[in-house]
């Protein structure tokens, strides 16, 4: 220890022009703003922001330059004979010459900054600064050191054994790039500030040891120095690439149970749910078979968002389709069987650069249809091409669609004050009809019927409820005309019946109407906000109502024939609640039947409201 | 000590000129009985020489008596340094006269010259008597 | 080679690419020994104490210091040995009182007192950083730096380089010091020999990278001698050859009036049937310095001709 410290002595006795360096450096901060006339808090802010830029600035490139030269100068040279003809370890004068290096620039920052520190009263009005920026602060001259001696060692040498250094690292960083990007594409930042620290430490660690090793075996010959240095240097590239592979793998192999649930899509028919949340920091989403347990992972984040893109089942709940990403910007197609047994993923050929704004699966499930930014794709699923493309608007408003049968597609324009409706006729590739419905007025809900001849309009919270002929864009009914509500939902049963669910302070009912828009019934419930469900059974409808907190719901089942309303559930709220717009659900299938559990963590929960038999089928998790 | 010079290119070892250069200095009565000799340590450094050859030197004289050492003191010449046993010095001086002889006649020296050589030499070793 | 033996390599090979600096060297220092490796410059001989010191690996072979491999135990054996460079390498800024207490904190034990009389003797200046001292006080301060830790073991390569008579002497001076106070061993490389002989036990000779002598001195200048002799017979190349057979003769000169030859085995009574011989007329014989001896063996530069 003490040959070191003699070391770092005669280190900082040899080059303590540096400090004096950093003496006139200390002085800019206080000039600049004194040569701009600016005063008073805007000229200490201007100060102290200068102060630490050139602190920085002066400490790191002093860092580098001593790395670069302190050791491998003399070493190249074979001028390292004054300390190895002495009793100094290699160790020893690798710690002392680097440490040396290190403890000037330190000094040297601490001789730029000071002043300006004094000056400010011994305070900072610089934004705050994380808790571990201390400990930063007295690092980094260390690592861009060690670095520095690393990166010297293998360029003085001249030495072919540079190309395969260059080689490892080029193939390394190829290596973390393809892994990052998987992680970039499930917005996992968390994942990837772990993968980056862990590839940063095993670097560092390879370029310390190496150098360490250089000066210990290389001694007076640069080239064994390089020779020595390369293999440690290439364990800590490939290190850092494993472990960030490690991290990358453990994020992609995360699995339902991991799953912190943010939503969920039930197939219309059919056993199988789509899912998605955060599991171990990144977006994440399955296809999961609720009666098997059986699962696939399926769906991917909007770029840049916290926005995911889950599958979109056929009407059998026999076909899931999604988007994968592939690489630059592009996204593909992917569609999946689902049955009893499991489910299989095939990829089509269909690759886009945007995500549509919804994504809808014919019946046979054997073509796809895409909408958003204005236009309409429909996608043949075994060969991936296109059968019809149609652009609807020179806009890039919302759009929504559905297919009604195989052959025809009706796309819905949301507009502001008009809903336009399109109805596509796929082998002929042509819009067959087009219909507007005008005079909406504030923010509006609408909902087809099974048929796709009539559509259901909610307008302004629930202020007016109108029902429309889709061939003609007619008002047939108004349903309700009154106040607004702080709940309202308006669907169609699967036999066309309408059921409106209003709740609020001022009353909550469940209304039903029948297929031409005449009342036929209304239901008090509960004063309270409303979630609507499904059918459990021809008849039988679930809802939910909730006060301000959703962590406190309860669940009701309605008799629709008789009016009456059991109250059959706490903390449970139906997952059907949102897909209410398109084809209206079939009675007693299972996604009738799923729900939400509330409390301090979202999972998912299979209930049967009439027997009361209950399965959870995620515990789900709490995020982060 | 100018009186003792040595040749390094000469073919006879070091050590040996300094001894047989410390016999003549006795001989010659240069060094008296008694006197102090410069240490190893000294000589060697105005010869610059390695002592170790000094000291060889010294303890061959040593051990024919014409030096002594005495202990914490120092070197000295021996008080009588001893004559050589009478056969010891007649061989001695016979070869060293052998030697002489075939250098002077492979020169192509006549006798006379030989010895007017032979005078020179004496006179500069300070033996006192000429020749006879 | 014997514990006996501080510095030692055994068939030491040294290679810079495809060029062989030190081929399949083998010498021993005994301890007590002064030993003088002479060559020419490109001879090996820096390459050599490089691997002595452990501060370059071999290609084949391996170099020993107090009976250890140099490469692994360099650093402890450094507190035994005491080295001065061929070029000096002290950090140019320190001065003369720095370096000494740099030194003086790496060794165990530290002769203080002997190196302020050292660096009285050589006259160093106090307060001068190394860059800015000339090159005898350099080497004079570094020698001082090297003996500071009483060492048992001193190594010197090519000491006298650039230096100045004055600044010979007081180099040579301080050897013998040394040599006398603590019987150090020493390891010297060299071309330059004046002064070298009178000091040196043994003597080695490096000839493009093979140690092509190794030998005590004293025997060396025994058996090494110039014979000069006029041959009436005849003057062919052929007849001389048989008559310096039994001498070894190592380089031969055919001169006007006869030969001039430098043998390596010489003897008294070889000499003497030599004058015997028909024909050989006015033979005589002269001893060499140790640089004629050295000249002879190492050959001039790329073939003979000039003064012998």
């Amino acid at each position: 220890m003490k040959t070191v410290a003699a070391i770092v002595r005669t280190e900082l006795l040899e080059r303590r022009m540096a400090l004096a360096a950093a003496a006139f450096a200390a002085v800019m901060p206080f000039l600049v703003p004194l040569a701009r006339g600016l005063h008073g808090a805007s000229a200490r802010e201007a100060r102290e922001s200068l102060a630490f830029i050139v602190t920085a600035g002066f400490a790191s490139v002093l860092a580098l330059a001593l790395g670069w030269s302190a050791i491998s100068r003399d070493l190249a040279d074979g001028r390292l004979g004054f300390y190895l003809s002495r009793p100094i370890s290699g160790a020893a004068l690798w710690a002392g010459k680097l440490g040396g290096a290190w403890i000037l620039a330190l000094a040297a920052a601490a001789v730029v900054w000071i002043p300006s520190w004094i000056a400010s009263g011994g305070r900072t009005v610089l934004v705050d600064l994380p808790r571990w920026s201390g400990w930063a602060v007295l690092a980094a001259p260390a690592v861009l050191v060690v670095l520095a001696h690393a990166a010297s060692i293998t360029l003085r040498s001249r030495s072919a054994l540079l190309l395969l250094d260059l080689a490892v690292l080029l193939l390394a960083a190829g290596v973390i790039f393809w892994l990052a990007r998987l992680l970039l594409w499930r917005s996992a930042w968390g994942p990837l500030r772990v993968g980056g620290a862990v590839v940063a430490a095993a670097v560092l660690l390879g370029a310390l040891t190496g150098g360490l090793a250089a000066v210990t075996r290389g001694r007076s010959d640069i080239r064994s120095a390089h020779r020595a240095l390369s293999p440690r240097l290439w364990s800590g590239l490939a290190g850092g690439a494993m472990g960030f592979g490690a991290v990358t793998l453990w994020v992609l192999s995360a699995g339902p149970s991991d799953l912190s649930l943010d939503g969920a899509v039930p197939a219309p028919r059919g056993s199988w749910v789509a899912v998605a949340g955060g599991a171990r920091g990144a977006l994440t989403g399955f296809l999961i078979d609720t009666a098997s347990g059986r699962y696939l992972r399926a769906g991917s984040a909007r770029p840049q968002t916290k926005w995911w893109e889950g599958p979109s089942f056929s009407a059998d709940g026999a076909t899931a389709a999604w988007f994968e990403p592939r690489g630059g910007a592009a996204f593909e197609l992917v569609t999946a069987s689902l049955s009893a047994t499991g489910a299989a993923a095939r990829r089509t050929a269909f690759e886009t650069m945007s995500l549509p704004d919804d994504l809808a699966v014919s019946p046979d499930g054997k073509r796809v249809a895409l909408v958003g930014s204005g236009r309409v794709e429909v996608v043949d699923v075994a060969t991936g091409r296109l059968l019809a493309a149609e652009r609807l608007s020179a806009t890039y408003p919302t759009m929504v669609g559905a297919f009604l049968g195989s052959d025809r597609f009706l796309a819905a324009i949301w507009g502001s004050d008009r809903l336009e409706l399109f109805e596509l006729d796929v082998p002929a590739r042509r819009i067959a009809r087009r219909t507007t419905i005008l005079g909406l007025e504030g923010w509006y809900t609408f909902a087809f019927d099974a048929s796709g001849e009539r559509v259901l309009v909610r307008e302004r919270s629930g202020r007016r409820l109108r029902l429309f002929d889709v061939r003609t864009g007619n008002a047939i009914a108004t349903l309700t005309e009154g106040p607004a509500q702080n709940s309202s939902w308006a669907l169609f049963l699967s036999d066309g019946r309408i059921v409106y669910l209003t709740g609020g302070d001022n009353g909550a009912s469940l209304r039903l109407f029948s297929a031409d828009g005449r009342p036929e019934r209304s239901i008090e419930i509960p004063r309270r906000r409303a979630l609507p469900g499904g059918e459990v059974a021809p008849g039988k409808f679930v809802f939910a109502i909730w006060s301000g907190d959703i962590s406190e719901t309860v669940l009701y089942l309605a008799d629709l024939d008789s009016g009456d309303i059991r109250r059959v559930a706490d903390g449970l709220y139906p997952v059907l609640w949102f897909a209410t717009r398109l084809a209206p659900v079939v009675p007693g299938s299972d996604a009738t039947e799923l729900f939400y559990s509330t409390g301090d963590i979202r999972g998912l929960v299979r209930f049967d409201p009439l027997t009361g038999e209950r399965r959870v089928i995620l515990k789900g998790r709490k995020e982060g | 000590m100018r009186a003792l010079q040595i040749d390094p290119a000469d073919a006879t070892p070091i050590w040996a000129q300094i001894e047989e250069g410390m016999r003549r200095l006795v001989a010659s009565k240069a060094l008296a009985p008694g006197e102090a000799v410069p240490s190893v340590r000294d000589l060697a450094r105005d010869l610059s020489v390695n002592p170790a050859t000094v000291a060889k030197a010294y303890q061959r004289l040593n051990e024919a008596g014409v030096f002594s050492v005495r202990r914490g003191d120092g070197t000295y010449v021996a008080d009588s340094p001893p004559a050589p046993p009478r056969g010891e010095r007649t061989r001695a001086l016979r070869e060293g006269a052998a030697r002489y002889g075939s250098l002077a006649a492979t020169l192509g020296a006549s006798l006379d010259e030989a010895r007017t050589e032979l005078d020179a030499a004496w006179k500069e070793f300070g033996v006192k008597g000429g020749h006879r | 080679m014997s514990e006996d033996s501080l510095l030692s390599v055994e068939n030491l090979t040294v290679r810079y690419g495809p060029k062989i600096a030190c081929d399949g060297v083998s010498l021993s220092v005994a301890r007590g020994a002064v030993y003088a490796l002479l060559g020419r410059n490109g001879a090996g001989k820096s390459s050599l104490v490089h691997c002595a010191l452990g501060q370059r690996k071999p290609d084949s072979g391996r170099a020993l210091l107090f009976g250890e491999d140099a490469w692994r135990t360099r650093a402890r054996a450094m507190t035994r040995t005491g080295v001065e460079p061929e070029e000096p390498d002290a950090p140019p800024a320190m001065t003369r009182d720095a370096l000494v207490d740099f030194c003086r904190r790496l060794y165990p034990s530290w002769d203080s007192a002997g190196t302020r009389a050292r660096l009285d003797r050589f006259g160093v200046p106090a307060g001068v950083p190394f860059g800015a001292l000339s090159k005898g006080q350099k080497g004079m301060l570094q020698l001082a730096l090297a003996l500071g830790p009483a060492p048992q073991l001193l190594i010197l390569d090519d000491p006298t380089l650039g230096l100045d008579p004055v600044a010979r002497k007081a180099l040579f001076e301080e050897i013998v010091g040394e040599l006398a106070d603590r019987g150090t061993t020493i390891f010297l490389t060299t071309h330059d020999l004046g002064g070298i002989e009178a000091i040196a036990t043994r003597v080695g000779i490096l000839k493009d990278g093979r140690l092509v002598l190794d030998e005590d001195l004293e025997t060396l200048k025994g058996r090494f001698r110039r014979i000069r002799y006029g041959n009436r017979l005849t003057e062919t190349r052929e007849a001389f050859g048989t008559e310096l057979d039994a001498f070894e003769a190592v380089k031969v000169k055919v001169r006007g009036w006869g030969i001039d030859a430098v043998v390596s085995n010489f003897d008294d009574g070889a000499f003497e049937r030599l004058r015997q011989t028909n024909g050989v007329e006015d033979a005589s014989t002269s001893s060499m310095s140790l640089e004629e001896i050295f000249l002879a063996i190492a050959g001039e530069a790329a073939g003979e001709g000039g003064a012998a």
